[in-house]
């Protein structure tokens, strides 16, 4: 009876998995197909857009297209009206099924968007999903613009938003280059007091700080945790944060960070605290977030009230 | 003779509650059946009826292509996946309880899953400083999570059965605490590896531990079917040995059981159903631990009855869960592991109050 009864149940299972695993093959050709061809007609008519990563989700939105968006992760928090959207998890650990249920004619995500099965699954579903690399440089980062423009067929709309990132960019640039000093910055990275990370070579925030005229105070590749005695070895003037970190510290908690009290920064109490996706997001906000860093790294209203303002 | 006897009333006893087994595998279809309607897009029982008769073909009307794509594509590989991975968890728990005679034992305590999280920790991290993590890619593509972390596993285990080992006999005690020596040290590491992880690498470590099943196609569900159905048939084949085990090493030796080939057997066999598991899926806890328990409070501990149940009961609450982790957020999804053991806690402690006379191993 036992015996009979286990060997019954896995027969079913085998059954179960070979009835189905047939099918697969022919389904994801006849289904993209299909649904290729609606979509190729062509990019102008609404489209349904489920955007994946925070600066993808700004640069639709810039473009004018909220109105198609029909989804997004959780790290898409600008404009205030994303919020209102289905969620659809961090874009770095998405489901298939969840994204497919929106219906979404395509898929715009940031690098780094996963798991790859995820992405293949939706992609087989007939979904056209796009994958924006990350910029480097304030190029690129236009670039990436004109992309997702292209790719919602919005090209002429991308046009005014660059323009509005170049005359932003080269307002940062000039108030930077009229300083003649070049403060020495340090990007802390926070989530919470355990979690503290210094930004070096190679980083988003490095890139912001150079253009806004600063000198990143340390030189090693990467994030690196922060240690005291390499605090007061940088000499930081400035502390760059995002505003996130701020608080998940608390401000106060700040300027007790063993070491901290040893630097120009901590002793002036300079702190620049500016929204997360506005600074390292590299999106529409890239040249205003600029000209927020370089105003507040070379024409500080009051020294220790940096922080205050915001 | 008389451990002779005591067998005999042990299998006697449970082998009375077949009505068990079937029950348990009549509530796992009746979920299967539920499991497929249900989820972030909607589809009504009468369409999946529809696509799962056209995916034989019977069917009258054409079935929605999208639809068919949800379920054929996505779904049932999941709940495949599922039905494997908690048959396999629970099983291996089950045997490696018997072999440990612990009942806190559970698949992480021979070091499969913590080996596995070191595997793919290394990836994920260590391996930017070396450019390795572009290289596993390039090598072995989306494969190289799983990948690395069966080998973590399978390596942490042979290093803790390889301590407990001397001329050829397996010290069950020794076992268990090399077992947690290594787990402490994989422990260390992952904390180095998420010590120095950026942001996301650390996120999708986290994740990891978490558990998921949404990385289940068919792919990966045809890969991981040799693994455990030739674990399960394995360990089923070395029932009676457990059985006789359970009276005390020293008898079940005299009773003519290899206990040194069986250790062996049992504890090689978990690795490799349970590290493959863990490979595709992260770590699911609570599960391997459970499920044993469960049926032995319910029906007493013949391994007979034990194995399949805990194959069955098993991949009823992995599919439970997974039900519940993508339906319950949809269109996101929670992580499994953070459900059984939110769902399966619960549960244990009240049926361990209700049962606290009759507790047992």
């Amino acid at each position: 009876m036992q015996v009979k009864t286990i060997v019954t149940w896995m027969f079913l299972l085998i059954v179960l998995g070979s009835v189905a695993c047939e099918r697969p093959v022919e389904h994801e050709n006849k289904d993209s197909k299909m649904v290729s061809e609606h979509v190729a007609v062509d990019v102008e008519k609404p489209q349904r857009i489920v955007a994946l990563g925070g600066p993808i989700t700004e640069i639709v939105y810039a473009l004018g297209a909220g109105e198609e968006v029909v989804g997004a992760d959780i790290t898409s928090t600008y404009p205030e009206s994303v919020t209102a959207l289905p969620r659809v998890g961090m874009f770095r650990s998405i489901a298939a099924e969840g994204v497919l249920s929106l219906t979404p004619t395509m898929v715009l995500g940031i690098e780094g968007v996963g798991p790859d099965t995820s992405v293949e699954q939706i992609r087989a579903a007939g979904i056209d999903v796009e994958i924006f690399d990350e910029p480097q440089t304030f190029e690129q980062a236009k670039q990436r613009v004109e992309l997702v423009a292209k790719a919602i067929g919005r090209t002429k709309e991308a046009e005014s938003v660059i323009e509005t990132m170049r005359s932003e960019y080269d307002q940062a640039i000039a108030v930077a280059g009229k300083s003649s000093v070049q403060p020495r910055v340090l990007f802390l990275y926070a989530r919470g007091a355990n979690t503290l990370l210094v930004g070096g070579k190679n980083t988003t925030a490095e890139t912001m700080i150079t253009l806004a005229g600063g000198l990143n105070a340390v030189d090693f590749e990467g994030f690196k945790p922060l240690s005291p005695e390499g605090l007061i070895a940088a000499k930081p003037d400035v502390l760059l944060m995002a505003e996130k970190g701020v608080e998940s510290l608390g401000v106060d908690a700040i300027w007790q960070l063993n070491g901290l009290d040893q630097t120009p920064a901590g002793r002036n109490r300079r702190l620049i605290a500016i929204d997360d996706a506005k600074l390292l997001g590299m999106g529409p906000r890239f040249g205003s977030a600029l000209i927020e860093v370089t105003t507040q790294l070379h024409e500080p209203k009051d020294a220790g009230n940096a922080v205050g303002e915001r | 003779m008389f451990a002779k006897l005591k067998i005999r009333q042990i299998a006697a006893s449970s082998l009375r509650n077949p009505a068990y087994l079937n029950g348990i595998a009549l509530v796992l279809v009746a979920l299967i059946i539920v499991s497929l309607g249900a989820g972030a897009v909607k589809i009504s029982p009468a369409q999946v009826l529809g696509v799962l008769l056209k995916s034989i073909g019977l069917g009258v009307a054409e079935p929605d292509l999208a639809h068919s794509y949800v379920l054929m594509s996505i779904r049932l590989p999941r709940i495949a996946f599922a039905l494997l991975i908690g048959s396999s968890l629970a099983v291996a728990g089950a045997c490696l309880q018997s072999v440990y005679r612990n009942p806190l034992a559970d698949p992480a305590l021979i070091g499969v899953s913590s080996g596995a999280a070191v595997g793919v920790a290394l990836t994920l991290v260590a391996g930017s400083f070396f450019g390795g993590t572009a290289f596993a890619r390039a090598f072995f593509g989306i494969w190289s999570i799983p990948v690395a972390g069966f080998l973590g596993g399978l390596a942490a285990t042979m290093i803790v059965f390889r301590l407990a080992t001397r001329n050829g006999r397996t010290d069950v005690a020794t076992m268990l605490l090399a077992g947690i020596a290594i787990n402490a040290f994989c422990g260390a590491l992952i904390g180095l590896m998420s010590y120095l992880a950026d942001d996301a690498q650390l996120r999708d470590l986290t994740m990891w531990t978490l558990g998921s099943l949404s990385g289940a196609n068919w792919t990966t569900v045809l890969t991981l079917t040799p693994f455990v159905l030739v674990g399960l048939v394995v360990l089923w084949r070395n029932a009676h040995a457990l059985n006789v085990l359970l009276l005390g090493e020293a008898e079940a030796f005299h009773l003519g059981t290899d206990v040194d080939r069986l250790k062996r057997r049992v504890v090689i066999t978990a690795a490799l159903m349970v590290g493959a598991g863990v490979g595709f899926a992260g770590v699911i806890g609570f599960v391997g631990l459970v499920v044993p328990h469960i049926l032995r409070l319910v029906a007493g501990a013949e391994h007979r009855f034990v194995l399949p149940g805990s194959a069955l009961l098993g991949a009823l609450m992995l599919v439970a869960a997974d039900l519940v982790a993508r339906t319950i957020a949809a269109p996101a999804e929670i992580p499994i592991g953070v459900i059984t053991a939110l769902l399966g806690a619960p549960f244990f402690i009240w049926l361990l109050l209700r049962n606290r006379n009759k507790w047992r191993l």
